[in-house]
């Protein structure tokens, strides 16, 4: 097993969701983004997508804060115990990126694998927004919500005047995850 | 209920004067017949809305459709279809969109929605898979675009991955024009759908969807998607169209003298002017990201944003061609910064910018002519090139503002109407076919002009322009068009485009059937041999459809399917009393142009109608352009030759 994770750059991130299409048609043969492991985060307003995925961190909170001890990490990768898994969302809520979610059709979290090292939303990423980084990832927990973060530092490159998304970006932050 | 691939399999009406929802199955002769998308919003349009019926009234409906490649993996297989009958137009009417509204809306299990009546006050629709909800829209009424998704996304409902289809105040204001937005910034802009939806008092529908769209050979589907794509990114068309998208149009469309500049009386602009809206300009002073549709691989879009001078602070999705041509060279207008704020401006009223654009230019015309004067401006003068007062108007039109905001909202009929006996003199100058209006001269391309002439929902460049013009005299050709359409019709005549020859009838007819099976399907039409990827064709798209469906859909099979299609929305308009004289261009037309590369070239009017003889004989039209029995039934389609039978026998007489 190849260790790593997958690197998004949301500067080159199109939003068109070929990453999360072919995730769940690899995986279970059917068309659907609620199924995938990768998610496009939109602000339509700002025109802003940002692509949130598994950042393998070191010490995985999500695995650590599990009460049912269905996360568990195997090889640098996180494995989910669908028979434990009681869909509770405390993972959900516990990773920094928001890169976990609930299938709609089995009702257990699911989390990205990198497909065998070979994960399929970078090979097929039109832009190359999606980057396959073959090292452990540093643990970025401390740093806040990570893709609010992002969303900031682009928006001010882009020169969108700060008063116009921070309003907008703190209700952002505001949201909770599905977990139902 | 079976398994349903490619389809999620079930029709939803909703009738809002009733309250009324209704969940159907997709009935099988649909599929087998229409296949979906526009092809079968058209055949739902000619069911059920009778000829006579006010567009903006009850009996309207509004029918939104997916295709069954929406929400699939594939070349932008994620566009819907609006259709209704048009108020700008009065005739069939429908417009189509990309973003991620259409795909929603097939996870939340329907690829289409049918709505009829009127709600009694401003209310919303909440479609959250199997959970419909009508919701009071009281507080969002009145709101712009961008406001109202918000306050949905943020606080009504609290989940910002829904997606929404809105009106802004142009709908609720019954603007002629008006288009609802999807993504914020992606419009299905033509023939008026927003103000059937305020008609409607239908502010927004909010779409979330959970469940899956099955493929019947994923296996097999995949593989031929991968190959697919794999000759997109490898298209010499590629490097462009992902990088400039349609605004790489411009520079041939000067270079080639069909920049039509204030209303079309001059084609081709002072290249001082015309390099200012080039789309290296946009580029290097706009844009800070590509952006793409749902499933595009090649993101012919952008993120765009201005920083400096008196439109600083303006940003958006966009631009398109259309949108640059209508308020920049009509209205001889090279500031692209404002071009880039009524761009802006129109997104969040929910407004076509090409009608916007091309009704200011009209205007702008009938000032200087004065045939419009200060007293119906309300002394506002209208001077080309005015950049403010262009911008102003965008707004003054979205909320009719008395006067010229009012008057300008009735679209180009509505506003010769309301010009009462001035309306002979100012229809010289009203350049539209069947209330539709298009930016590009074609009086230098006799392709362009039959195409425009015989779209079924009035002039308009993607129901079927045989682009092989747009890149003549471009270094571009070379790179991939090479003789492309001599060959394929077997005929130098093919890239003659000022010969009245019969193959112009044969070009379009192809043309008009590959940008139909696109809308058929829902999937972009950039993506096709339409623009220069011959490997996306008929036989692709059947194939396509096959793999995803299970359906065995055979290239001829898809021939007669889009051919119904075609016959029943022209079989709609025939209904409402539309006939050959309606399929000849505006007046301007048969003028010649005054200079430019072009200067002189002009359409004749006998060749011309003889070449729409030769159309209408081909399409199994009658001498006045009325579909003939014969032909309609030969398609299946009986009960659209007895709804015509009386008009037949009447124009016959």
């Amino acid at each position: 097993m190849v260790a790593g994770y997958i690197q998004p750059d949301p500067q080159k991130c199109t939003g068109c969701r070929i990453c999360e299409l072919i995730c769940s048609l690899t995986r279970h043969g059917e068309s659907n983004p609620k199924r995938s492991r990768i998610h496009i985060v939109k602000i339509e307003r700002f025109f802003m997508d940002v692509p949130v995925v598994c950042q393998q961190c070191p010490d995985s909170p999500c695995v650590s804060e599990c009460p049912a001890e269905a996360l568990k990490k195997e090889a640098d990768i996180i494995k989910v115990d669908e028979e434990r898994c009681t869909s509770c969302g405390i993972c959900l809520q516990s990773c920094p990126f928001g890169a976990l979610s609930i299938d709609p059709s089995t009702q257990r979290v699911i989390v990205c694998d990198l497909c065998q090292g070979e994960p399929q939303c970078v090979q097929w990423c039109p832009t190359r927004a999606l980057e396959f980084n073959p090292h452990i990832h540093t643990s970025q927990k401390e740093s806040g919500n990570t893709t609010t973060l992002t969303v900031r530092t682009l928006l001010e490159k882009w020169g969108i005047p700060r008063n116009e998304y921070e309003e907008y970006i703190e209700k952002f932050e505001r949201r909770k995850p599905r977990t139902e | 209920m079976n398994e349903s691939y490619g389809w999620a399999g079930t029709i939803l009406r909703i009738d809002l004067t009733k309250s009324q929802i209704i969940k159907q199955p997709f009935p099988r002769e649909w599929k087998e017949k229409f296949l979906g998308g526009r092809n079968l919003n058209s055949k739902i349009l000619f069911d059920e809305v009778p000829p006579g019926v006010d567009p903006l009234g009850p009996e309207n409906r509004l029918i939104i459709g997916t295709g069954p490649l929406t929400g699939l993996l594939g070349p932008a297989t994620g566009r819907f279809t609006l259709t209704a009958k048009s108020p700008l137009t009065g005739i069939h009417g429908d417009s189509n969109s990309g973003g991620d509204f259409g795909p929603e809306m097939k996870y939340a299990g329907y690829d289409h929605i049918i709505l009829s009546g009127k709600a009694e006050k401003p209310i919303y629709l909440w479609i959250d898979d199997d959970k419909i909800e009508i919701r009071d829209a009281s507080h969002l009424w009145g709101k712009t675009v961008f406001e109202t998704d918000e306050i949905i996304k943020m606080g009504d409902i609290g989940d910002p991955e829904m997606k929404t289809l809105i009106i802004g105040p142009a709908g609720e204001n019954l603007v002629r024009f008006a288009c609802p937005m999807a993504n914020l910034y992606r419009a299905p802009g033509r023939c008026g759908m927003g103000a059937v939806m305020g008609s409607k008092n239908l502010k927004a529908i909010v779409v979330r969807g959970s469940k899956s769209i099955k493929v019947a050979k994923p296996k097999e589907y995949l593989e031929y998607i991968k190959e697919l794509f794999d000759k997109i990114y490898h298209a010499p068309i590629y490097p462009i169209w992902s990088r400039y998208g349609t605004t790489t149009l411009i520079a041939p469309k000067q270079q080639r003298g069909e920049m039509s500049v204030r209303n079309q009386q001059e084609a081709g602009w002072a290249e001082e002017k015309a390099k200012d809206i080039y789309g290296d300009t946009f580029l290097n002073r706009f844009v800070v990201k590509s952006k793409a549709c749902f499933s595009c691989p090649v993101h012919c879009a952008h993120g765009f944003v201005i920083k400096e001078g008196p439109y600083a602070g303006t940003y958006a999705e966009g631009m398109e061609w259309g949108t640059i041509g209508c308020f920049g060279n009509q209205l001889d207008n090279p500031r692209l910064d404002s071009i880039g704020k009524a761009h802006e401006l129109a997104s969040q009223y929910g407004m076509d910018t090409m009608s916007t654009g091309l009704m200011i230019a009209f205007a702008m015309e009938l000032f200087q002519r004065q045939i419009l004067t200060k007293e119906d401006t309300g002394g506002i003068e209208l001077n080309w090139g005015d950049h403010e007062l262009i911008v102003e108007l965008v707004r003054k039109i979205a909320y009719r503002e008395e006067g010229i905001g009012d008057l300008l909202a009735e679209g180009k009929l509505g506003l010769l109407q309301r010009l009462g006996e001035r309306g002979a003199e100012a229809a010289r100058y009203a350049n539209h076919i069947k209330g539709l209006d298009e930016l590009t001269d074609f009086r230098s391309d006799l392709g362009r002009a039959l195409n425009y002439s015989v779209s079924t929902r009035g002039a308009d460049h993607l129901r079927g322009l045989p682009t092989y013009s747009i890149w003549e005299d471009t270094d571009f050709k070379k790179l991939f068009e090479e003789k492309y359409w001599d060959k394929k019709f077997k005929s130098p005549k093919a890239t003659d485009f000022h010969t009245y020859d019969p193959i112009r009838a044969d070009i379009v007819m192809f043309t008009e059937m590959v940008c139909g099976a696109a809308d058929a399907l829902e999937m972009c039409k950039f993506n096709t041999e339409w623009m220069g990827q011959e490997f996306v064709n008929l036989t692709t798209m059947a194939k396509m459809v096959s793999l995803a469906t299970g359906e065995n859909i055979g290239v001829e099979r898809l021939r007669e399917i889009l051919e119904r299609g075609w016959q029943i929305e022209r079989a709609f308009s025939v209904r409402e009393g539309m006939r050959a004289k309606d399929d000849m261009p505006y007046p301007r037309s048969f003028e010649s142009i005054p200079s430019g590369p072009q200067k002189g070239k002009k359409l004749e009017r006998e060749p011309f109608e003889n070449l729409l003889q030769v159309y209408y004989e081909k399409r199994g039209w009658d001498s006045n352009g009325i579909p003939t029995r014969e032909r309609l039934e030969k398609l299946g389609l009986k009960e659209v030759a007895d709804d015509l039978e009386p008009i037949s026998i009447r124009s016959r007489l």
